[in-house]
């Protein structure tokens, strides 16, 4: 052993051996090793000797040792079901014995009068009936329904007025390292069907793909449009996306069970292409619904290049450590850190790769049905009856709603009176019989 | 994928109280386990004990595995405990083989081993004294660096298997490693078992 460093080296020969340092670490020894005869015999000699511990040859499983786990398994198993059980039967009454006296005091009471019993069970089931019919009215949506009482204008969403929005809230703040002032909000553009707004049907999304200028944005355009032939337009746009240097991400493709067959696409485009694919997209048929976001990421972004920065900066102090280390404990130490700071970078800059082809990529989520669905421009007779008869039913719903709200808010205050009117009552019982007697 | 899902089924099952489903979740890893005994305490009897043992303290500690770490991690990590526990305790109880021990020849002359570079480390662990000599020098490590050691060089398992399994910081799964190896090269060219260092180097330097 010549020198501390011969002595550093020997200690993560081991590890060198199988590949499990860092590449700096790793280039470090392997330079040593071309140039000291004896720390290289010492390698050739451990890794003779850790040929020989793989090659040692493993021992057979016993032919009994599965049966033998089965059995104790299984008497396991017995032994903690038993347990469980004993939990389980101790745990009721004595975790709660003033609750287990009251529920037992009802029962007594139903007992003596069974018509109550009746009554309760039957209110109960008129409640929970009336509340999962109403569950029913507002949470499941009935085909159609929701649109059956807008007309096809309507639907159409618009997306203006964005250029100012977006242009009038951009700081200067690029490249000011960490911290990043206040930024343009996030927002959503443009909501089909309710805000009512009519108009010309072009929608310019040039505004959405510029913005402002050194700003990063990630762009979703969601997009329903009734077509001609879904099969045909499902394939078409999938065209489009890929004619213009983007790709499918999911396709799903179903009949429902109306008999109406829908696709259901997520595409990513170029966001510097999105405006014409758009405009190709939007012809394939009607549009219903048409809602586009988008998210300023610009301080994410230069957080992120910050973050990586420094992390190179700390990895090249680190590497300059390493060769001056003085003892095994620093040079584990700066190895392991080594490592961590390499780790990080690998993590920051997989995050940086991700939001990078989020923003070079914009998402459409598209939903393709056949025309007519939900609009129905001359409703017969027949569809108004059914429509008023809907239109009623929910609002059966949402005054059951309230009705079920109000008794609610009701049932503490009213338990706790009767419950007071019936410690009055029996006290003034209880005083009458005496008196009496 | 697919046994992923199977995994976690036969998890949920043997939580429930389904002891054959533990006995299908934990076949794969019985081998395995048997063998990590037999290197951690030495005698097969005792290994296969200690290995029943520890396949039903996984069994108890079952439910609660919350999938943070993969099944098979979760399960050496009770394992290990489990053998390191049991050689703590028998360790005052126990003689355990001296490193001054003489080797038992079994009547058969003790092969010398030439030192030259034609030494073949393969042909050198088939032969029932290296077996032995390395069995009884894993012995004779402490408990933390013959773990490491078992996992591996026999278990074959990767440094960062160890650290997740252990819970021990990489630097410490290396110097424990490294350690116990040289230990083992130590025992093996003072028994004539392995070239000493120098003689056979593969550039042709003399020591």
């Amino acid at each position: 052993m010549a020198s501390p460093r011969c002595a550093n080296v020997r200690e993560l020969l081991s590890a060198h051996l199988d590949g499990a340092l860092d590449p700096h670490t790793r280039l470090f020894i392997d330079q040593h090793l071309s140039s000291c005869a004896s720390c290289a015999a010492e390698a050739e000699s451990l890794k003779a000797t850790v040929a020989i511990a793989h090659a040692v040859p493993r021992l057979e499983l016993p032919e009994d040792f599965h049966a033998a786990l089965v059995q104790r398994a299984r008497a396991e198993a017995a032994t903690v079901a038993a347990q469980a059980r004993h939990r389980r039967s101790a745990r009721v009454p004595g975790l709660t014995p003033g609750f287990g006296a009251f529920l037992s005091g009802i029962g007594g009471s139903f007992r003596r009068k069974p018509w109550q019993a009746i009554a309760a069970t039957a209110a109960a089931l008129v409640l929970v009936v009336w509340t999962g019919a109403f569950a029913y009215l507002m949470g499941v949506n009935v085909p159609g329904f929701d649109l059956l009482g807008l007309k096809k204008s309507d639907q159409q969403t618009l997306i203006g007025g964005l250029d100012d929005r977006a242009t009038g809230s951009t700081p200067g703040s690029e490249g000011t390292g960490n911290t990043v002032g206040s930024q343009p909000p996030d927002m959503t553009l443009g909501v089909g069907g309710a805000g009512g707004k009519t108009g010309s049907g072009a929608t310019d999304l040039g505004s959405l793909t510029q913005g402002a200028a050194g700003r990063q944005f990630i762009l979703s355009v969601y997009l329903t449009i009734g077509c001609d032939k879904v099969s045909v337009a499902k394939d078409r746009a999938v065209a489009l996306a890929e004619g213009a240097g983007g790709f499918m991400e999911s396709l799903n493709y179903w009949t429902d069970a109306n008999g109406l067959t829908v696709a259901s696409l997520v595409l990513r485009v170029p966001a510097t292409l999105l405006t014409p694919v758009l405009k190709e997209l939007r012809s394939l048929g009607e549009i219903v619904t048409e809602q586009a976001a988008r998210a300023d990421v610009t301080a994410q972004h230069i957080d992120l290049t910050a973050r990586v920065g420094n992390l190179r900066l700390q990895e090249q102090r680190l590497l300059a450590l390493i060769g001056r280390a003085e003892n095994l404990t620093d040079l584990f130490a700066i190895e392991n850190e080594l490592s961590r700071v390499r780790t990080e970078i690998e993590s920051y800059e997989s995050q940086l790769r991700a939001l990078d082809e989020q923003i070079s990529l914009s998402t459409v989520s598209l939903t393709l049905q056949p025309k007519g669905i939900g609009l129905f421009p001359e409703a017969s007779l027949w569809q108004r009856i059914v429509e008023a008869f809907m239109r009623s039913l929910k609002w059966l719903g949402q005054l059951g709603g309230q009705i079920v709200i109000l008794a609610a808010t009701l049932v503490g205050p009213l338990v706790l009176l009767a419950l007071l009117g019936y410690g009055l009552y029996r006290l003034v019982q209880a005083r009458r019989r005496r008196m009496g007697a | 994928m697919n046994d992923r899902a199977r995994e976690a089924e036969l998890i949920a099952r043997a939580v429930s109280g389904d002891g054959d489903a533990f006995a299908e979740l934990v076949q794969p890893f019985e081998a395995k386990v048997y063998n990590l005994a037999c290197r951690m305490c030495g005698s097969r009897e005792d290994a296969y004990d200690l290995a029943q043992e520890a396949f039903l303290k996984v069994y108890r500690a079952l439910g609660r595995f919350k999938g943070d770490s993969s099944f098979s991690t979760w399960l050496y990590r009770v394992v290990s405990n489990t053998c390191l526990d049991q050689i703590r305790r028998t360790r005052r109880s126990r003689a355990v083989l001296s490193l001054d021990a003489p080797v038992d020849t079994e009547g058969g002359s003790l092969r010398r081993e030439p030192a030259d570079a034609s030494f073949d480390p393969e042909d050198a662990a088939l032969r029932a004294e290296v077996q032995r000599e390395v069995r009884a020098v894993v012995l004779q490590l402490a408990p933390d660096h013959r773990l490491a050691i078992v996992l591996r060089d026999f278990e074959d398992f990767s440094y960062e298997e160890i650290a997740d399994t252990l819970g021990w910081n990489p630097g410490t799964v290396k110097s424990r490693i490294s350690r116990a190896r040289a230990a083992l090269r130590d025992r093996l060219v003072e028994r004539e078992l392995l070239p000493r260092p120098g003689v056979y180097s593969a550039k042709g330097v003399d020591a």
